[in-house]
């Protein structure tokens, strides 16, 4: 009789320590409220999903939390190093922009020869049979690197930058093109300079195809990168803009675009001036006489450092470090940082980190599918061949890499993710992975376990590995009943597996 | 087969165990029940809410070929006129608007007075953003960001009865939509094969990983809510043999996910396991360069949006009668157009409704018009008729609830053009 509902069981089931962990449920570590999701009311404000914060104290389990926040999962090493030279030390060594890629990284994507191209050398697949190999090495070296780079917040960074500068990798040349976006734009920038990155976008060959910024003309501009450039990339929707605005933008931004098959260089950024709108343009009340590229230029200039961008900018990443909904207070805090050091993103990311709110919020931000993918990659210490398999798996929960059709990025809040198809998915994954079924990804639990003398020092042992603290118990009496009296080594794939698709694990 | 059967009847067949009407039950029908059936009284029509994201440019859709502003501002993406009588013309409605020759599997259903195209209609905000667009299109709350639930929701939240079934309301895909967030939980499925807990039979340990699974999330928080569906769903799509469905009177769905979801969409509304609403999505729709008059992008989604649902309403038969398709984009597209041979954002937009209960065979709205002085904003179809106007009056007469202000709060002008029957 599988089809319990809660009440049956509740009446079935004779043991009170049963019967009380079912009472209780299980809530994510650090959740505060019995909520940690949105609550959704009819006609409410959007709900708060932290407390106010209030002095949570740095100790061994808030960083544990907080490595679990910043990377997409911490391992010992990682525990052990931030316990040693505490959080702050730990989150600088984490902020600074890599030179190259690990070398355990570097060695499993040397052979993958399309990632080091040129435009011109990539626009090259473009024909029968070739096209999809520059996307298919791309998504398989972004898997690589997010499980095995020891640059675990550079990683995140890269995913954050790869969503606000989001470019869909199946229109026609942006397949090949987003390989050279990729290195070129996000990594090369994801711990830099915002006026750096946003400027490097705007000069993307894949960004221009992707968002019809090259066939824009004086004769018939086209507007949908410069609304996109204003309200997803800088001021945001209410940054203050107008249709006015827009318009302008795109007569500024015509002869943007990318060098075109006869061209010298093929595929590479190229501006051209006899498609220009030479007249004067007017955006956010500030003229731009004629002035060839530098009119886009000067508003790049302009964009980076505008108030409307610092606000939007910041916002987005305190909904992607600490809460959906992103408290005010930390908003400004962020703001304040970004303006000061002149969008230096490492600095807006320490205050951000080093906060109350952050703290007030660890365990608490529902992870999307890509992160609960990668951290239970991690913590199983999984052999990964990433391809098509674990791709599917990404696309059943609806997050399959560089494959957001609109340029607004994966959504960034759980009441997207949390679906019944989603849960599903999570908990087959975390079934096949453990018990060894994946074609692309091969695990081996019992180093894990073997000093384990019971059934209940195995459940701590695989939840120290995988979330750095024990259960608490309503969780781990679940557990405990669930792995009865078998031994040790038979129970341990399926108590792994419970782990990962616990409530736990779901949260960051 | 007979897809007259009401849910009780259907119920009591197979409670005596017998065939009904000497029709053999198909495969896929539910060989029993986990949601009480509710008595109270006629239920409303299902509905089947698609949208068509990216913004449809629907002055290319239903097309005012009587207005020579029409050809004027579309030197290539005009499609020539009824009369010419050709393959590639506009399929002629009612001497003022025409269809677009890729909706030709529509002719039927507009000839048997099931489909009415309501014109110059959207969302009165004046966004450009496909993203607030969507959003205020969804939740039903056009300008207003503080109201976080969606209108399908909200409907499903203040109508008369419950309904416990996890298939109550779904939203095909992989994320679940805007519209359907709210208190009242929907599934979100991609697959009704693929949608089941560590293969198709379970095993023992199986059995017991779900158990403690439905205990983890044994709470009361949406994560927990969301989680028990996921189960309840699994034990009940396990009672159902999915494999063997054969759409009834040869509709063939088009290949791809919209076509896919469809035809699970009939499927579950065949196999009576409680379905009241389904939201499909079609996207593509955001046609800056390329959009295509009578090849390419746009006329290749436009023939899957009508071989789609043309295929769903023959599948569905005589259960059309009790079932209301809607379908709606974020904005419709500028009526110039540009340099890319596409067209750039624009406002108003047409919709379709289709159903057994739809006043068809006619094209509603006040038309504005598309000459220079008619048009909005840069150069826009006008909005004359309210989105809300069109799904209010569908919650109204079609899904039988009455609390109009709780499902489009903020609204009260309510302009019903008798699109549709009330639902007796």
């Amino acid at each position: 009789m599988t089809n319990l509902t809660r009440r049956d069981f509740l009446k079935l089931s004779g043991g009170l320590a049963a019967t009380a962990a079912a009472l209780a449920a299980c809530k994510p570590l650090g959740a505060t409220t019995d909520s940690p999701l949105p609550t959704v009311a009819p006609t409410a404000a959007p709900p708060t999903t932290i407390p106010a914060p209030t002095a949570v104290p740095i100790n061994e389990q808030t960083i544990a939390r907080a490595l679990r926040r910043l990377m997409f999962a911490p391992k010992a090493e990682d525990y052990a190093r931030a316990k040693q030279i505490g959080l702050e030390k730990f989150v600088d060594e984490m902020l600074i922009q890599p030179q190259g890629d690990d070398p355990d990284v570097a060695s499993k994507i040397k052979d993958l020869t399309t990632l080091g191209m040129s435009p011109s050398e990539l626009v090259e697949f473009d024909q029968d049979g070739k096209r999809g190999k520059p996307g298919d090495e791309l998504m398989r070296a972004t898997a690589l690197r997010s499980t095995y780079s020891r640059y675990q917040l550079y990683e995140m960074m890269v995913d954050f930058w790869t969503n606000h500068f989001n470019i869909y990798i199946r229109k026609n040349l942006t397949g090949m093109l987003k390989t050279a976006d990729d290195r070129d734009v996000v990594r090369k920038y994801a711990l830099g300079k915002f006026y750096d990155i946003l400027s490097a976008s705007a000069h993307s060959p894949a960004m221009m195809i992707y968002l019809d910024n090259f066939e824009s003309t004086k004769n018939k501009p086209n507007e949908n990168y410069a609304r996109e450039l204003l309200e997803l990339h800088t001021l945001g929707v209410d940054g203050g803009y107008t249709q006015q605005d827009v318009q302008e933008l795109a007569r500024v931004l015509t002869g943007w675009g990318v060098a075109g098959r006869r061209g010298a260089k093929p595929g590479e950024f190229e501006y051209r001036q006899n498609i220009h709108d030479t007249g004067t343009k007017t955006i956010l009340g500030k003229k731009y006489e004629n002035n060839g590229q530098q009119e886009g230029e000067l508003v790049l200039q302009a964009l980076a450092k505008h108030r409307s961008t610092i606000n939007y900018v910041s916002k987005k990443l305190v909904r992607r470090f600490v809460a959906d909904d992103p408290p005010q207070a930390l908003i400004a805090k962020a703001a304040k940082t970004f303006t000061d050091s002149d969008g230096d993103i490492p600095k807006v990311m320490k205050t951000l980190v080093m906060s109350d709110e952050f703290r007030a919020s660890l365990g608490q931000k529902f992870k999307r599918p890509y992160e609960f993918i990668i951290s239970a990659l991690r913590v199983t210490n999984a052999q990964v061949d990433p391809g098509r398999a674990l791709n599917n798996y990404l696309n059943q929960m609806g997050q399959p890499l560089f494959q957001w059709g609109t340029p607004d990025g994966y959504p960034d809040e759980a009441a997207a993710w949390a679906t019944t198809g989603g849960m599903l998915t999570r908990w087959n994954f975390a079934l096949a992975l453990c018990n060894n079924t994946l074609r692309e990804a091969k695990v081996d639990l019992t180093p894990l376990t073997k000093d384990a003398a019971t059934i209940d020092a195995a459940i701590d042992s695989l939840s120290m590995a995988f979330l750095g603290e024990k259960l608490p118990n309503e969780g781990k009496q679940i557990l405990t009943k669930f792995g009865g009296s078998s031994n040790v080594k038979t129970a341990t794939p399926m108590l792994a597996a419970l782990i990962l698709g616990s409530p736990y694990f779901q949260y960051r | 087969m007979n897809t007259k059967l009401s849910r009780r009847d259907f119920l009591s067949t197979f409670a005596s165990g017998i065939t009904y009407m000497g029709v053999r039950t198909p495969d896929w029908y539910p060989r029993f029940t986990f949601f009480a059936p509710q008595n109270v009284g006629p239920r409303g029509d299902v509905l089947v809410c698609i949208f068509q994201r990216g913004a449809m440019d629907g002055i290319n859709v239903v097309i005012p070929y009587t207005e020579s502003d029409y050809y004027k501002a579309r030197p290539t993406l005009a499609i020539p006129e009824p009369k010419s009588g050709k393959d590639n013309a506009i399929i002629d409605l009612d001497g003022k608007f025409g269809l677009h020759p890729s909706l030709r599997p529509f002719k039927e259903i507009w000839d048997a007075k099931q489909l009415a195209p309501i014109h110059a209609a959207g969302s009165p905000d004046p966004t450009h953003s496909h993203f607030d667009a969507m959003d205020y299109m969804e939740r039903g709350t056009p300008g207003e960001k503080q109201i976080p639930t969606g209108w399908l929701a909200r409907h499903l939240q203040t109508v008369a009865w419950e309904n416990k079934s996890p298939f109550r309301a779904v939203g095909m895909g992989t994320l679940l939509q805007t519209s359907l967030r709210g208190p009242v939980s929907a599934t979100s499925l991609q697959s009704i094969a693929e949608f089941h807990l560590g293969g198709r039979n379970r095993s023992d340990p199986i059995k017991q990983f779900q158990s403690a699974i439905s205990q983890m999330y044994s709470g009361s928080t949406p994560l927990d809510q969301s989680a028990s569906l996921t189960l309840q769903a699994t034990d009940m799509l396990e009672k159902i043999n999915v494999g063997t469905y054969k759409p009834a009177n040869s509709a063939a769905y088009p290949k791809g996910n919209f076509g896919t979801a469809l035809m699970q969409v009939a499927q579950l509304i065949k196999a009576e396991v409680g379905l009241e609403i389904a939201a499909v999505d079609l996207g593509g729709w955001d046609t800056h360069v390329r959009q295509g008059a009578l090849e390419g992008d746009m006329p290749d989604l436009l023939a899957e949006l009508s071989q789609g649902l043309a295929a769903l309403y023959k599948d569905l038969g005589e259960a059309m009668k009790k079932v209301t398709i809607v379908t709606m984009s974020e904005f419709g597209r500028r009526v110039a157009e540009n340099g890319g041979g596409g067209t750039d954002h624009g406002h108003g937009n047409v919709m379709f409704v289709m159903g057994g209960g739809v006043n068809g065979g006619k094209v509603y709205g006040d038309w504005p018009g598309i000459s220079k002085d008619k048009l909005d904003g840069p150069g826009d179809l006008a909005i004359t008729t309210d989105f809300r106007d069109v799904l209010g009056e569908i919650v109204q007469k079609r899904m039988l609830n009455d609390k109009l202000s709780e499902v489009f709060p903020n609204y009260s002008k309510f302009k019903m053009r008798d699109v549709l029957q009330k639902l007796a």
